[in-house]
């Protein structure tokens, strides 16, 4: 008994540090990272879903994450939409964009599947890079406007210009996140995802199509990572091809294997992790990369299950054990 | 219970964060010392540029400490270089400058090399009012937004282009190729010389593009070998010239080649040789040598080990008019006086006389240089105020 | 331009040859150890520095550095397989391929730290006569490089074909578990098969690296381009590895310059997706099991 209220509290600890964390912290500085991190967990989230519990891999979420980002500039830039309406359209295009890919990738499976991502994400910032007309092409989109600012009647107005008022608004949409694809994972679909991970024979044997479900995957993931595009634009108020290369896609999936795939808290980890090391570890700079490059090897033959997964040895989503607690 | 263990990891995790925040890291600033940022690629693509450029700002920081340090209000304080690598990436590039104005409380900020980070930074130099100067970012919309702390030294891309219509004139170049590499830089100048070439009376013949690092222009040469140039106007940095020299010499013995200001040839001599090299000529970001400029590379070549470039002047120069305003201001806390002490603050720099425009923007013109008889040969060219004018039209214009 | 076309025949034949040679090693490691090979392209680099470092540092002559490399090189891809490729063996493909991203990560971050940023070139005298023949121009350093290629794969064909280790490393690709049975050491065959691969690409990369500048990076888009030439080709297809480098060559050079130089990256790309949705197993291969 004194568990479960334990475990309550642990939470509610949890959500009050998030919530408080902009008062708590010490200057804006972490309020940045924060957000950077914040943004960066819907972006890790979103390609475990494909690579960690569907077992796909995917090279090419930037792009998604790009369309994302250069659908909702456009619209808030050229013609006039709200942030508001622009955030739904950029998540839609994405996924949009993930249909297109994933309709031919899907046609091959393991290995020859994830070199087809790399050339798609490829093709996608050629695209990026040379349709000037419609990206401005390298020289990239400046001048995205912030969202606009919520007047609150009691607490001062939400000026998103400002960091702490975008700080809670990826917040939500990192917690949204997490909430909604913890929820897909336990569900049917999400042991259908984790089924064609294991074993894709056994899973058409018994009634799962997996070219229908991967395509899910593929693109709900997309378009997760299409609103973390839009948050990008309108935190950082300019994109360019330069921030969707094929690097940007090994850098997130860096962060998924790193953190742990197949989980809910791996990809978190690795997120916060990987995003807030290198502030720590600034003296070490020129090693950085050598470092990464060998813990990503360590982990891989050490713990395939990623840093997470290793300290937690149950494969079965993070989760399921609560549901028997009926927490 | 390992759940439990992992959800307290990361809320420890969390808490570090914060910890971090709450208990600032101990105190820094000891009296005496003036902190400027540096952000710079250091690692990645960009390196070897990168690297220059910030090789040239410390020593140029060393040198302004070995005279004493800057000069605020009468009182000596020595020059503290508080650098980041940024490897070119814009998120990366905003973090640090973030963390340089917030945490680490930098007056004024010199970089970035890249313009896709220099327009992620310049916002939120802005918002936090502090001065940024970057010594070599060259896309022209960069002071078209309006960042009121954001200020130019690199020359721009027009002035190249300005001084190029004087070489082809000389050079007696009337059919010209247009190679050019497929980025923001490169762009730039696919997009201004057509129109220049053409009201200066020259005919482009073509217009070919290649990617940084492509290393083979043998199709590209043979396609420009087709359409039957003078010469071939090449905008390239060091990287890709020196292979594309090669190669245009093998497909293309003799054509006059001329490049646009993004190489330094004194570093394509030695890359090429001098046989290769000969009769190549190029707008200079490299000014002809004075006593000053050789003292500068003998002490860059004792600490560093390796050659100055253009690029190394260009970032001693930030750091020199960056020292000389910060004394005009006479505060290092002063956001307001400092920018203004910037925006008023000329030098003449090794590079060229730099001043800004109420935009930020500098119109330094450029000459040229060329290998003749195995030796680079620096001039002038041109009428220079004429030039400076007809920059500041074209800026003005675009 | 028509009389162009010779040159530019020439040029995409020289480019493929060296497409085929790093993509042969990529095919038997896969053809063979079943592993996706992503730092490919950093032991291409890595041979071409080791040949660099013997010409200019040692004075060693540059077909005796050449083939230095390729034996040392072998001697690291054979320690690579040993290494980080043995105890992931058993895991599925994901694994292997995310392990060779870290050797990847690694080696180039690696060889920056060590080498420095700074352009190199291999010094050789062969990149400055000139050949010209039928309106084409070529260095002697190209038709070398394309020399060198022919040799170094008839060799290849040959240890195939008449050496007891070219048959043991072919029954091995053919049938994993037979090979075993029949007594051959799969262990060491793995290694080995490694390090060939390895060699070749250091080759490769000394060939180039010739002609173009070294620096720690070039290893990225020539094993992309090997990728794509692979999956053309057929995984595991020698044959399909040399066709598919030779039109990869071809497609890119007739590509950018009839088409669009800016775009022209994109030709590769535009084929590969091409190819694996029309046939998957590429130009030859086989219709083949579960991967």
């Amino acid at each position: 008994m004194k568990g479960n209220y334990w475990k309550l509290g642990k939470w509610v600890l949890l959500l009050f540090i998030l919530v408080a964390f902009p008062y708590l912290a010490g200057d804006d500085f972490f309020i940045h990272l924060a957000i950077v991190i914040e943004i960066w967990v819907v972006l890790v989230l979103s390609l475990n879903l494909i690579v960690g519990y569907t077992g796909q891999v995917s090279f090419c979420h930037a792009a998604f994450y790009g369309i994302g980002a250069y659908t909702s500039a456009l619209l808030t830039l050229r013609m006039g939409f709200s942030f508001w309406s622009a955030l739904p359209l950029g998540a839609i295009s994405a996924g949009f964009l993930a249909l297109l890919i994933g309709l031919p990738s899907f046609r091959v499976r393991g290995a020859y599947f994830s070199i087809i991502t790399m050339a798609f994400g490829e093709l996608v910032q050629i695209i990026f890079h040379n349709w000037r007309g419609l990206t401005n092409g390298p020289d990239g989109l400046p001048g995205i406007p912030p969202p606009p600012t919520i007047p609150l009647p009691i607490l001062s107005n939400f000026v998103f210009s400002e960091k702490t008022a975008f700080y809670y608004l990826s917040l939500i949409a990192a917690l949204a996140t997490v909430l909604i694809l913890r929820r897909l994972v336990q569900s049917r679909v999400g042991r259908a995802f984790v089924a064609i991970r294991e074993d894709e024979g056994y899973a058409r044997s018994i009634g799962i199509d997996p070219m229908s479900y991967k395509l899910l995957s593929f693109v709900i993931g997309a378009m997760f990572a299409g609103m973390a595009g839009c948050l990008y634009a309108h935190y950082f108020l300019y994109i360019s091809p330069a921030s969707f290369t094929i690097f940007q896609s090994f850098d997130i999936l860096l962060m998924v294997i790193i953190g742990g795939m197949g989980s809910i808290l791996g990809p978190i980890f690795g997120a916060i992790f990987l995003t807030s090391m290198p502030e720590y570890l600034h003296l070490a700079n020129e090693y950085r990369m050598v470092i990464y490059g060998l813990l990503l090897v360590v982990v891989i033959i050490l713990a395939p299950q990623g840093l997470v997964g290793a300290a937690q040895s149950i494969r079965t989503g993070l989760f399921a054990g609560r549901e028997k607690r009926g927490a | 219970m390992k759940k439990w263990a992992l959800s307290f990891g990361v809320v420890a995790l969390f808490v570090m964060l914060l910890g971090g925040s709450i208990n600032p890291f101990p105190a820094e600033a000891q009296s005496k010392q003036v902190k400027i940022g540096v952000l710079m690629p250091l690692t990645g693509p960009l390196t070897l540029s990168g690297t220059l450029t910030c090789n040239g700002i410390k020593l140029a920081a060393d040198e302004i400490n070995a005279k004493g340090g800057v000069n605020i209000r009468g009182e000596k304080h020595t020059v503290d270089l508080v650098i980041y690598d940024t490897k070119c990436v814009p998120k990366d590039s905003a973090t640090a400058t973030e963390r340089l104005i917030i945490r680490d409380k930098v007056p004024l900020i010199l970089g970035d090399f890249c313009s896709s980070c220099c327009f992620v930074d310049a916002p939120v130099a802005d918002k936090h009012k502090t001065v940024f100067i970057t010594p070599v970012c060259a896309a022209g919309g960069l002071t078209k937004q309006g960042f009121k702390y954001f200020f130019r030294m690199g020359v721009h891309n027009f002035s190249g282009v300005i001084t190029m219509m004087e070489l082809l004139r000389q050079e007696g170049i009337k059919k010209v190729v247009l190679i050019a590499i497929n980025d923001a830089w490169g762009r730039s100048y696919t997009d201004l010389y057509p129109p220049a070439l053409k009201e200066a009376g020259f005919e482009l013949v073509g217009v070919e593009y290649f990617e940084h690092g492509q290393k083979d222009y043998y199709t590209l040469l043979t396609k420009a070998k087709g359409m039957n140039p003078d010469g071939l106007l090449v905008c390239a940095e060091m990287e890709d010239f020196a292979p594309m020299v090669i190669q245009a010499r093998e497909i293309m013995p003799g054509k006059k080649i001329v490049e646009t200001g993004g190489s330094d040839l004194s570093q394509i001599l030695k890359l090429v040789g001098p046989q290769k090299a000969e009769g190549l000529k190029s707008v200079s970001r490299m000014p002809p040598p004075t006593p000053e400029i050789e003292t500068f590379n003998e002490a860059y070549r004792k600490k560093f080990g390796s050659e100055a470039g253009s690029f190394s002047y260009s970032g001693r120069d930030s750091l020199y008019l960056a020292a000389k305003a910060l004394e005009k201001a006479g505060t290092l806390t002063d956001p307001e006086a400092i920018r203004a002490a910037v925006s008023n603050t000329e030098l003449n720099g090794f590079i060229g006389h730099y001043y800004f425009d109420a935009k930020g923007e500098n119109y330094i013109p450029l000459g040229i240089h060329q290998v003749e008889g195995g030796k680079i040969k620096y001039s002038w060219i041109g009428d220079r105020g004429k030039m400076e004018a007809a920059i500041k039209k074209l800026i003005d214009k675009k | 331009m028509p009389h162009e076309i010779l040159q530019h025949i020439a040029n995409g034949l020289v480019l493929g040859s060296t497409y085929a040679l790093i993509a042969i090693g990529l095919t038997i490691i896969f053809g063979v150890l079943n592993v996706i090979n992503l730092a490919h392209g950093e032991i291409y680099m890595i041979g071409s520095f080791i040949t660099f470092y013997l010409v200019s540092k040692t004075g060693v002559n540059y077909f005796a550095s050449l083939l230095l490399a390729i034996v040392l090189v072998g001697l690291i891809g054979f320690l690579l397989e040993r290494i980080v490729f043995r105890p992931v063996r058993e895991s599925p493909l994901l694994i292997t391929l995310l392990a060779s991203i870290g050797v990847s990560i690694f080696l180039q971050s690696l060889a920056l730290l060590v080498l420095g940023p700074e352009l190199r070139r291999i010094p050789t005298q062969f990149g400055e006569t000139v050949v010209h023949f039928w309106n084409i121009a070529l260095t002697v350093q190209r038709i070398l490089i394309f020399g060198i290629s022919v040799i170094l794969i008839g060799l290849l064909y040959l240890l195939f074909r008449r050496t007891t280790i070219g048959k043991a490393i072919r029954a091995t690709a053919q049938d994993r578990i037979g090979a075993a049975l029949a007594g051959i050491p799969i262990d060491r065959i793995y290694g080995i098969t490694f390090a060939l691969a390895s060699g070749l690409a250091a080759g490769a990369g000394s060939l180039m690296g010739a002609l173009y500048f070294i620096d720690p990076f070039m290893g990225f888009m020539p094993a992309i381009k090997a990728f794509i030439v692979v999956i053309l080709g057929g995984m595991g297809s020698v044959g399909g590895a040399i066709l598919g480098g030779v039109v990869l060559g071809m497609a890119e050079v007739l590509g950018a310059a009839y088409i669009s130089s800016e775009y022209k990256d994109a030709i590769a790309f535009v084929m590969l997706i091409l190819v694996l949705i029309l046939k998957p197993t590429g130009f030859m291969g086989m219709e083949e099991e579960e991967r």
